[in-house]
């Protein structure tokens, strides 16, 4: 039998360990990760955390105001996974990722809510033109745009706005998506086509004013 | 083409354009294979598909850097106040009020029949005097009390009567004080007097198994303490036993007369069942030609016979009829 294929975990300082140590075994199954991380092991929450938190984080920022909005929902995303970890039982990754999407939804209702019970103005928003390192205005003109196309989605039906997401802010095929939203294919497809057309209603004619 | 199927259509071809697209191909020359009649509608789909991809990027390195150094330091945190496995599940257990009273009264509910069972048990072979002895007595009350039918009634004493003459021998057998004996003497006296009294009342009502029964009752009962005669080891011992047959020979005596009984007279019947192995009952050995327990002693213990079981009143044993 030939020996299992090791990686060594390039990121620096990931986890608080050195380098040499973040030894994962690329051939280990998706299930038996789960169950390590259950146990609290580290270094295989590490590695669902690295696998995931991309798609987390542009899950999040598709319906925050800004990045560090979407960073804060994504660490209350992963702090909550950790908390809940032991109730986990996903035996491959799209119900892994099923799972986060579930907190991360939660979540923001949570700060929805918390903003029609205190109203804010964005100023956080101010922060992303200088990081994007953009001009003034080119940058005010992006997140013009994206703040309209956020208030787009805000009136699309939870469903739609899932497939919508899944999509094209995650690049998830219609499998991978119907495993996200629930759906079978050709719900999906129906849901997408909608969910395009209320879009293309709402940026174009300009019915949503963000 | 239906509206659905021509929805899907424009999906298609929007996915198309988009695949080209993103393999480095004019969006233009890309648009150009698509059908005139759909090529505005998959163009402004585009557009709406590519501000939506625009509307979220990739987190910042840092971030994702930043972010798995506080997760780390969040597991070594929760293993490290990780409560065991028990505490867990007590916890669990706990943390619900009706799980909590539920469990409490399911462990009192187990306390208090295991308990009851045990002691149940362990009172079975009590003798008079022990510890357990009242909750073999209380057992025995509870019997009789479900016990609805007269003919069950009798089965019960017949039972008890069984238990008594086992404590009896065990009670010589272990060579317990006169105490033990004396008592034992007043109960199978007592209880040989209902199971008696019991039987010809059946009797009386027609029941022509009540006397046969316990007539067999009280013979086994004659020979088992025949059998312990020798073994007793004191001359009270020796003294009660032969007291006790004393009495079972008063007391058969009462059921024989019902047996011996002209055909017609009361209680009589001339098609008794049979009493064991197909023997009739008239065929049965007579009380008569029994050998009297006494004969099993040595001569000096053996009392007169008018001698009766201690605490046992005499009068009305043999009137009844």
């Amino acid at each position: 039998m030939s020996e299992p294929v090791r990686r060594t975990a390039t990121v620096e300082g990931g986890m608080g360990l050195p380098a040499e140590e973040r030894v994962v075994d690329a051939t280990e199954g998706f299930e038996e990760l789960v169950r390590r991380a259950r146990a609290l092991d580290r270094e295989a929450f590490g590695e669902l955390y690295r696998r995931s938190v991309t798609p987390v984080y542009r899950y999040c920022a598709a319906r925050a105001n800004s990045t560090v909005e979407a960073e804060e929902l994504t660490q209350e995303v992963f702090l909550a996974a950790l908390a809940g970890i032991e109730r986990v039982r996903a035996d491959h990754e799209a119900a892994w990722m099923a799972w986060l999407f579930q907190i991360a939804r939660n979540k923001q209702a949570d700060r929805l809510r918390a903003r029609y019970r205190r109203p804010t103005a964005p100023l956080e928003a101010a922060g992303d033109v200088e990081a994007a390192g953009r001009g003034p205005v080119e940058a005010a003109e992006l997140e013009a745009d994206r703040a309209a196309v956020r208030a787009a989605l805000e009136e699309l039906t939870p469903d739609q706005r899932e497939v919508v997401i899944c999509k094209y802010v995650l690049g998830y095929d219609n499998t991978r998506t119907g495993e996200v939203v629930g759906k079978n294919a050709n719900a999906v497809n129906q849901l997408h086509h909608r969910a395009l057309a209320s879009l293309r209603r709402a940026l174009t004619a300009g019915e949503v004013m963000p | 083409m239906t509206a659905e199927r021509r929805d899907d259509a424009v999906l298609a071809l929007l996915e198309a354009v988009r695949a080209r697209v993103g393999s480095g191909e004019p969006l233009e020359t890309a648009l150009e294979a698509v059908p005139a009649g759909s090529r505005e509608d998959v163009r402004a789909l585009l557009e709406v598909t590519t501000k939506v991809e625009a509307v979220a990027g990739d987190p910042a390195p840092e971030f994702v850097t930043r972010l798995e150094a506080t997760l780390g330091a969040a597991v070594d945190e929760a293993r490290a106040h990780r409560p065991s496995t028990w505490r867990r599940w007590r916890t669990s257990i706990g943390s619900s009020l009706a799980m909590r009273a539920a469990l409490v009264s399911a462990m009192a509910v187990v306390m208090v029949l295991g308990t009851g069972f045990v002691a149940v048990e362990a009172s079975q072979d009590a003798l008079p005097g022990d510890t357990l002895y009242p909750v073999k007595e209380a057992r025995e009350t509870l019997e009789r009390w479900f016990a609805r039918s007269d003919a069950a009634q009798l089965r019960v004493q017949q039972r008890q009567l069984d238990r008594r003459t086992d404590e009896l021998v065990q009670a010589v057998d272990q060579a317990r004080d006169g105490g033990v004996v004396d008592s034992l003497e007043g109960t199978i006296g007592r209880t040989v007097r209902e199971l008696v009294d019991r039987a010809l009342a059946l009797e009386s009502e027609g029941n022509p198994n009540a006397v046969p029964r316990a007539r067999e009752a009280l013979l086994e009962m004659t020979e088992r303490l025949r059998a312990l005669a020798p073994s007793a080891r004191t001359p009270e011992q020796r003294q009660a036993l032969v007291r006790v047959g004393l009495f079972l020979r008063t007391q058969l005596a009462r059921l024989e007369a019902v047996i011996d009984a002209p055909e017609g007279g009361t209680g009589g019947s001339s098609d008794r069942p049979a009493l064991r192995d197909g023997q009739p009952l008239r065929d049965a050995t007579p009380l008569r030609d029994a050998t009297p327990l006494g004969d099993a002693l040595p001569q000096r213990d053996v009392l007169p016979p008018d001698a009766t079981p201690a605490s046992t009143p005499t009068s009305g044993t043999s009137d009844r009829r």
